[in-house]
Parts: C-alpha cells; sequence; structure tokens
C-alpha cells in the first residue's frame, strides 16, 4: 500500500510540473498576451516550488523559522497575484479602453470591500459557538480572503452574462480551477472539523484539488479557441449586416 | 454546536463549486453570433419619461387615478429601458468585434461605442432600479428623462457606424 507520505509528496510535485507545462502551452500559444497575470502567477508558483522544495531536501540548508517566513511571502505573493488574475478576467471585455478598465477597477475594489465585510461577517457569526477556531488569525484571514476570492470569481461570470459576452474557454478554465482551489477550502474546513475523515488524508485533499485544478488550465490551455462574437468584423458582408441592425437601433 | 460552522461552510462550498460548474457549462456552449438589435420606439420611450408629462398628469387626475396611470406608464417605460440594456450589451459586443478590425478607424469607431455602449448599460441598469423604487411611491419620484438624451447620444454614434462601415 502506498503510504500516505509518496502520496503527499507527489501531490506536492505533480501540480508544478502540470504548471511548468501549462506554462509552456501557453508561450507556445502566445496565450501569455492576453493572460500576463495568470502567466506569471505560474512562474511566481513553480519558482516557489523549486525554492521550498530544494529546502525541504536540504539541498539548500536553511532554519525552519527561515523555511516557514518564505512559505508565507510565497503564500501571500499567490494569494496577491489570484486577485490580479481575476482583475485581468473582468477587465477582459473592456481590454482597449483606459477609461472602462478604471471603471471595471472601481468595481473590482467596491466589490472585494463588500465581499470581505461579508466573509468576516459570515466567519465572525459561525463560528461564534467556537471561539477556539478564532484564535489564530491567520486561519480566520485565509478563511474571509477565500470567501472573497470565490465571490469575485462568481462576479467574473455573472459581469460576462451581464453584458452578454462569451468568455474565453481558456478563461473559463482559470476561473473553474481557481474556483475549485478556493471554493473547496471551507468544505475541507468543515470536513478537518467533523473528524470524520482522517487528518491525513483531509490534509492531502488541498494538494489534490489543485493538482485537479492544474490539470483544468492543462486542458483548457490546450483547447483551440472558438471563433466568437467577441473576435474581429470576419467579412465585409457581416459588417453590412450590422450596420444595417445598427440603423433600427434608432427606429421611431 | 461546531456542527454549524461545518454545515454552513460546507454548504456554502457545495453551492459555490455548483454555480461555477453551471456558469462554466453556459460558457462552454458553442458561440453564438451577436442577436440584431430590437427596434426601440424612441418617441413613445421619450413621453413616457417626460417630466412635464408627469406634471400634466398629476394636476389634472386624482390621486388614486394619477398613481395607477403613472404605474403603468412605469410599466411600459420599464420595458423600453429592459429593451435599451439587451441592445446596449449587444452593440458593446458589436464594439469589441469592430475594435479588433484591421482599419484603424473602424476599431477606433467601435472602441467609442463599446464605450458609450457600456455607459448606456450601466445606466439602464441604475434607471431600472430607479423606476422600480419610483414604482413604489409614484406620487414622489419620477423617472429620470435622462436615460433618453444617453440613449440619443449612443445612437446618433452608431446611426454613423453605417456609413463608415459601407464606405
Amino acid at each position: 500500500m502506498i503510504s500516505l507520505r509518496i502520496v503527499g509528496l507527489y501531490l506536492w510535485v505533480a501540480p508544478h510540473v502540470l504548471l511548468a507545462a501549462v506554462a509552456a502551452v501557453m508561450f507556445q500559444r502566445r496565450r501569455h498576451r492576453d493572460f500576463p497575470i495568470f502567466f506569471s502567477y505560474l512562474l511566481f508558483e513553480i519558482l516557489q516550488f523549486c525554492v521550498l522544495f530544494a529546502m525541504y531536501r536540504q539541498l539548500v540548508p536553511v532554519a525552519a523559522s527561515t523555511y516557514r517566513t518564505i512559505d508565507l511571502i510565497g503564500r501571500a505573493g499567490s494569494i496577491a497575484l489570484r486577485f490580479g488574475i481575476i482583475q485581468e478576467m473582468l477587465e477582459a471585455p473592456v481590454a482597449r479602453s483606459a477609461p472602462l478598465r478604471r471603471t471595471v477597477n472601481r468595481m473590482l475594489r467596491w466589490s472585494a470591500a463588500v465581499l470581505a465585510l461579508l466573509a468576516l461577517g459570515f466567519i465572525g457569526t459561525v463560528y461564534s459557538w467556537s471561539l477556539r477556531e478564532m484564535t489564530v488569525p491567520a486561519y480566520a484571514i485565509n478563511q474571509a480572503l477565500n470567501v472573497v476570492q470565490c465571490g469575485l470569481l462568481a462576479l467574473v461570470f455573472l459581469w460576462h452574462r451581464y453584458l452578454g459576452l462569451k468568455m474565453q474557454k481558456f478563461a473559463v478554465g482559470i476561473a473553474l480551477g481557481m474556483g475549485l482551489v478556493a471554493g473547496l477550502e471551507p468544505l475541507l474546513h468543515a470536513l478537518a472539523d467533523s473528524r470524520a475523515v482522517s487528518p491525513g488524508i483531509v490534509n492531502l485533499l488541498p494538494t489534490g484539488a489543485y493538482h485537479v485544478a492544474a490539470l483544468i488550465w492543462l486542458y483548457f490551455a490546450s483547447v483551440p479557441e472558438e471563433l466568437t462574437s467577441d473576435s474581429a468584423v470576419a467579412s465585409f458582408p457581416e459588417a453590412r449586416k450590422w450596420a444595417l441592425d445598427l440603423g433600427r437601433f434608432t427606429w421611431h | 454546536m461546531a456542527l454549524i460552522p461545518m454545515i454552513a461552510s460546507g454548504t456554502a462550498a457545495v453551492v459555490f463549486l455548483l454555480f461555477l460548474c453551471y456558469q462554466a457549462w453556459r460558457q462552454s456552449g458553442n458561440a453564438v453570433g451577436i442577436e440584431p438589435l430590437s427596434p426601440v420606439d424612441l418617441e413613445a420611450f421619450r413621453n413616457l419619461t417626460d417630466p412635464e408629462e408627469v406634471r400634466f398628469l398629476r394636476t389634472n387626475l386624482l390621486p388614486k387615478e394619477f398613481r395607477k396611470v403613472q404605474r403603468m406608464r412605469l410599466r411600459a417605460a420599464e420595458a423600453y429601458l429592459s429593451v435599451i440594456s439587451q441592445n446596449a450589451g449587444r452593440l458593446v459586443a458589436m464594439g469589441r468585434s469592430m475594435s479588433a478590425h484591421a482599419d484603424a478607424e473602424t476599431a477606433a469607431a467601435g472602441l467609442d461605442v463599446v464605450y458609450r455602449a457600456f455607459q448606456l448599460k450601466l445606466w439602464c441598469s441604475l434607471s431600472l432600479l430607479k423606476l422600480n423604487v419610483t414604482m413604489m411611491f409614484p406620487t414622489l419620484l419620477s423617472p429620470s428623462s435622462r436615460i433618453a438624451d444617453r440613449y440619443l447620444d449612443v445612437s446618433s454614434l452608431t446611426a454613423s457606424l453605417p456609413k463608415k462601415l459601407a464606405a
């Protein structure tokens, strides 16, 4: 029987190998130009893994406190980049217009602030029964940021639906993968709290979810984008048809 | 008591993941072209949101009658606004397509359409919200007539596009 330690090691290494593959596919298909922040996130995650793995395997001997500090900085960087990716996806429909990008950014900031308040309220309410859970602020902050991220990812889909625009397939994949990682966190905490599943297995689940997310990203990065309504005017007859339609807009 | 946070967190996570899968499924459907714009009777819409008309009705009708008539007018205005909002969304999509056109002038015009149509879309959402509040208090509030001006603003721009595209 494969020990949990080997599974844990696999689930730590494999997603990062997959991330390297995603980055390679993105670069090959020139998609790093459309999603520069997501591409930076991939590179950051791979670099962070290399540094932490080297420390863990004692290839670079460091104190445990240094390892923890670097791990913490890495996690903070990942969170910041994930918010950047959400901003990138929200801005995508209006990417060519600077004033609209500013409007979207304002909307994002307000939404994030409201969601953060709601998240803190939600966490405060549900954990008021067991104050012990709130003794570690990092736990509450992590939960709150996950809730905010989930809310903003939902906003990305609703935003495109509101504007009646179709998202690029790869953008759908990015949102799906990120949502899986952020959305599963509360469920995993609930599982850990229930003690119905062994803690060893529960600890593996976040990395397992990240592995699935990396597979989703790899799949969507490889899928060719179809020509959507957002692409350039395909032909002159089509443009003429639109022009006629536009005339109907002011029909009296 | 630890059961409550557990159930709340678990339920929220499951609901979110289901929502995400549903949205991803919707988005991954086959791409359809931009739907044609729906015609809007601008004169009728302007009439429905004209403050002078509201004032006239207020002075010539009994309060009960005025409330009834005004609510009917507001419902009609809401229907017009919904169509304008839909059209604005389609214009955003059209503008985006045109902004990627090889011809620089068409691309710039497309970008302008995106900008104004986007503003119109937001304006429509706010106006719909205000209209719903006005529906509750028809004697205290009046619908904004500025939406018609915005509508004219975008329509005059879009009216110039056929010439550019046909040129």
